[in-house]
């Protein structure tokens, strides 16, 4: 039995974010939120362990209540338990205080063998989070693996495999331990409708949401004081014009592939 | 002399003895079958049974005209029906002369005078026609069968115990004619033909008794086979539902579970024990002819789906009594996903089959339950309101620079255009909307655009996510109660399907008008005339969301008419363009649906392939790209046509 932590953040898709240049701010309103995409190829590659060896996969969220919806979606795909961290003094967290908040919620869960964390955010994209957590529980962490190879239940040893540049790391290590999975590296399954109708009916039964009060957190860690960054300022950066075509998949549209790229000079 | 029936003539009283006794043994094991059957079928309900049954008879016709489409098989299924039809009442007009009217006098009698002179020349002729309808079957059946049929045992069997119930019928007659002198002969004139060579038989009266007694056992045999054998169809036919292309209901109302919390309810079709009477007793009706077969454009393509195998791979399952369907891989996943959900199997069966049905109810029971779905757009449109997955902020993109305006909560507006997600995200439909706007600016026609616009649901529900689909439907039933309009037209079929046929499910009666519809009404009231004149040949697709779920095609033609100049070529069958029931969005192995489609216009060399669909004018463009045929022929929207001829 593995218990799998797997962090999920809930994100304005910022496809959607457009950049008021006059005022040197990003227009958020009316945009919708939606779980950042690569914690997908997280919860996916948490399920597929579930499956594989046996365990538990909890997901836990440090969100505004409006995350719920994300969380259902987490449920639906199969996650056995959602946590949503949600309290007013954690919010203005820099990367330091919400992998200090998120770490320190999951020591609060109790017992986890395996925790799992997107490559990165699309609305954040510094990476952090996972490392940081590693560090703060002071366990061993590898960013951007690709896949598991093996986990011997008793000795509580994972083989795993990252991806770098130019070629392929495998890594072994104890239990527990912190990883954060590369962007795609999976497809992530289909949430099951009837069951995210379920965790819509009885979303107590599988989603609990915690303050302050349920963590043991140091206040001076958390929220706004507990972060040491600033932002100063936001510029936009220019945008490239692209282009795009969709095909079905097949032999002849990946010749036409390749006669289009070589028209754009890409190869 | 007296011309009248002469009952049980040459045959002895135990003969007649032995004709009734197993008469009573076939009876009860014919009711037998039928208590079987319905113990099978689990009927419940026999108030709709009566009203089914009432509505089937009046569908006989159609279903015959729909066996015509194909000339020797109609013909062939004609003549059988007629012939047995005559014969059946024939037959039961001695019976109740003889067993009932005789047995009170004697003397009490119908089949007398010119009246059975009449009935004679009536049956002889039925039995020709039965004769000649049998012969041809198993002419078709040995000699140039066709691919989708099958020669199962009762597939040869019945059609010639038949033959010989009905030749040695007109046996009997002729050999009764030889021996008492050729009477008559104008009326029985096969039997009369018959009866020549039997002129100067010997032993007569003995072969007379072992072919009547052979004859009367086949009678005697017949009537179970109604039941035990594909024969059943007949009677099944009246009992089992007219289903319509878009029979497709919901099991369970989303609001009102999310109202009472309660999940009870069961979706899709997880083993046969899901289905109920009346689709039990549909597919226990269908005879294995394979009309729908060689209408599937998904079985041409790639023979990974047959919808006749679909219906008789549940039937056995049901009959046999095993459970497991999708799980069981009674069917098979691939085949599930190979439907286009183009409708034409349902159109063309003639028993009024509908085989789409199973397969979306099994998808139903994938995707709900199960979340397998062999695409992203699901999740696309759950995430981001359209199965493109692209930013919910470029839905407007395509109108930028266009005069459209959107609808106001507290205006009153004529007509709400709804331009669907193909419209909005797809480059290629984005120039059918904007070429649809141009038109009704030129003419003046006011309308607006809901800034609320998202996906319609369609792609959920026939992906089989009942739930998502029932989420998004209310969402927009919501929007439009917030609005006030006369009426919305669609740039897109499947969206105009949808409003029209799904979302009255859900109490929302739309007055909706696909863009066809719209632009006719336009060419009728002559609000467009005087179109510049187009010289080019146009072959035009029916859109299946159109064609074969609302019966739109003549307006289409009427509007290519109004174009002076213009000639168009019609291609002689319907088939699918492969983009309907997802196949837009899910990959498909070996030879493509839209190919082939584009290949049968393609023969007949038009400049211009129309249609009325963004997702077929995607389709046959991506055919174009795969056959390196780019540029050689023109796919257009009906409204870019008629846009770019307005002065
Ligand atoms: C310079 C800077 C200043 C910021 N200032 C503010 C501010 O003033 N107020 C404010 O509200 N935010 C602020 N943020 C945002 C906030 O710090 C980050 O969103 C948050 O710390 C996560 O960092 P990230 O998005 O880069 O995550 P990454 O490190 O890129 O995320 C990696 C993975 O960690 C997990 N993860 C990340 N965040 C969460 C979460 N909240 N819950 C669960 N799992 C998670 C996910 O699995 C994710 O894929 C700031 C961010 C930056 C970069
Ligand atoms: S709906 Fe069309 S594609 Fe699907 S089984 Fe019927 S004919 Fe074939
Ligand atoms: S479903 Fe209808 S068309 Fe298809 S094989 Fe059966 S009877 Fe024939």
């Amino acid at each position: 039995m593995l218990n799998m932590v797997v962090g999920v953040k809930w994100v304005p898709d910022t496809a959607d974010v457009k950049f008021d240049p006059a005022k040197g701010t990003l227009i958020r309103e009316g945009v919708e939120s939606i779980i950042n995409p690569p914690d997908l190829n997280a919860i996916e590659l948490a399920l597929s362990i579930k499956e594989k060896y046996g365990g538990k996969v909890y997901v836990i969220s440090m969100s505004p209540p409006a995350a719920l919806k994300g969380l259902k979606i987490a449920i639906a795909m199969g996650a056995d338990k959602a946590i949503l961290l949600t309290d007013r003094r954690f919010a203005g967290a820099d990367t330091l205080a919400t992998s200090y908040t998120l770490a320190m919620a999951i020591r609060k869960i109790g017992s986890y063998d395996i925790i799992i964390f997107g490559e990165e955010t699309i609305d954040s994209a510094t990476g952090h989070v996972g490392p940081e957590v590693g560090e703060i529980l002071g366990i061993s962490h590898v960013s951007y693996i690709k896949r598991i190879l093996n986990i011997d239940l008793t000795s509580k040893i994972i083989e795993l495999e990252r991806e770098v540049e130019n070629g392929v790391e495998v890594y072994k290590s104890k239990l527990p331990i912190v990883v954060s999975v590369g962007v795609g590296v999976n497809n992530p399954r289909y949430p099951i409708p009837i069951r995210r109708l379920h965790a819509e009916i009885e979303t107590d039964k599988y989603i609990e949401i915690w303050g302050l009060s349920n963590i043991d957190a140091e206040l001076d860690r958390i929220g706004l004081q507990g972060s040491p960054t600033r932002v100063i300022k936001i510029i936009a950066a220019p945008t490239v014009q692209r282009r795009m075509e969709v095909f079905q998949y097949s032999k002849e549209v990946l010749n036409l592939m390749v006669k289009r790229l070589r028209e754009c000079e890409v190869l | 002399m007296i011309i009248q029936r002469e009952h049980f003539i040459m045959v002895p009283e135990w003969a007649i003895l032995i004709l009734y006794i197993s008469v009573v043994f076939s009876l009860i094991f014919t009711l037998y079958g039928v208590y079987r059957r319905f113990s099978i079928y689990r009927i419940h309900n026999y108030g709709l049974l009566l009203s089914t049954l009432r509505k089937k008879t009046s569908l006989v016709l159609q279903s015959e005209l729909r066996l015509l489409r194909e000339r020797y098989g109609g013909l062939m299924h004609t003549l059988i029906v007629v012939g047995l039809a005559i014969l059946a009442v024939g037959t039961f007009l001695v019976f109740f002369e003889y067993d009932i009217l005789m047995r009170v006098n004697p003397n009490y009698r119908i089949l007398t005078g010119s009246i059975y002179l009449v009935y004679e020349f009536i049956l002889d002729l039925a039995g020709g026609l039965l004769l000649v309808g049998l012969i041809m079957v198993i002419i078709r059946r040995i000699i140039f069968k066709p691919n989708r049929l099958e020669n199962r045992v009762e597939d040869i069997i019945v059609p010639f115990l038949l033959l010989y119930g009905g030749l040695s019928g007109f046996i009997l007659e002729g050999l009764r004619i030889a021996t008492k002198g050729l009477q008559h002969t104008q009326s029985s004139f096969i039997g009369y033909i018959f009866s020549i060579s039997f002129l100067n038989m010997n032993n007569i009266e003995k072969i007379y008794l072992a072919i009547w007694i052979s004859h009367a056992l086949t009678l005697v045999v017949t009537l179970p086979l109604f039941i035990y054998s594909k024969l059943r169809h007949f009677p099944l036919f009246f009992i089992s539902p007219p289903y319509s292309v878009y029979e497709f209901k919901p099991s369970f109302n989303l609001s009102e579970v999310l109202k009472s919390k309660k999940i009870d309810f069961k979706v899709g079709l997880e083993s046969i024990d899901a289905l109920n009477w009346s689709q039990r007793v549909n597919i226990d009706a269908c005879v294995n002819c394979g009309r729908c077969q060689d209408a599937c454009p998904a079985y041409r393509a790639n023979i990974v789906l047959s919808p006749k195998a679909i219906i008789q791979k549940l039937r056995e399952s049901m009959v046999k009594g095993i459970c497991n369907v999708v799980t069981d891989l009674a069917l098979h996943e691939s085949e599930i996903w190979a439907c286009t959900t183009c409708g034409e199997c349902v159109i063309t069966c003639p028993i009024f089959i509908n085989p789409l049905n199973y397969i979306l109810e099994s998808r139903r029971y994938l995707v709900t339950n199960l979340g397998k779905v062999p695409t992203s757009a699901l999740f696309n449109i759950m995430v981001r309101g359209n199965p493109y997955g692209l930013p919910r902020s470029d839905r407007r993109n395509w109108m930028r620079d266009l005069n459209v305006n959107y609808a106001k909560e507290d205006e009153e507006v004529e007509l709400i255009l709804w331009i669907g997600c193909a419209g909005a995200y797809d480059s290629r439909a984005q120039k059918i909307a904007k070429s649809l706007v141009l038109l009704l600016n030129k003419l003046n026609v006011k309308f607006a655009v809901l800034k609320e616009e998202e996906c319609c649901g369609e792609l959920a529900r026939r992906l089989g996510d009942e739930i998502l689909f029932q989420e998004i439907a209310e969402r927009n039933i919501e929007t439009f109660r917030k609005y006030r309009f006369k009426q919305i037209v669609t740039l897109c079929p499947h969206c105009y399907n949808t409003f029209r046929n799904d979302y009255p499910d859900f109490n929302m009666k739309l007055n909706v008008k696909s863009h066809v519809e719209l632009i006719y009404d336009l060419v009728v009231n002559g609000k467009i005339r005087a179109l510049s004149p187009l010289n080019k040949i146009v072959a035009y697709h029916d859109p299946c969301y159109l064609r074969n779920y609302n019966e739109i095609l003549i307006e289409s033609r009427k509007i290519l008419k109004s174009i002076p100049e213009l000639r168009t070529v019609e291609i002689s069958k319907h088939f699918c363009c492969g983009g309907g029931g997802g196949g837009n969005w899910i990959e498909s192995e070996g030879v493509r649906i839209n190919v082939q489609r584009l290949e049968d216009f393609i023969r007949d060399n038009p400049d211009i392939i129309a249609t009325a669909c963004p997702y077929c004018v995607s389709m046959f463009e991506d055919a174009l790209k795969l056959k390196d045929l780019e540029g050689k022929f023109e796919i257009k929207d009906l409204c870019e046509i008629v846009c770019s001829g307005l002065r």
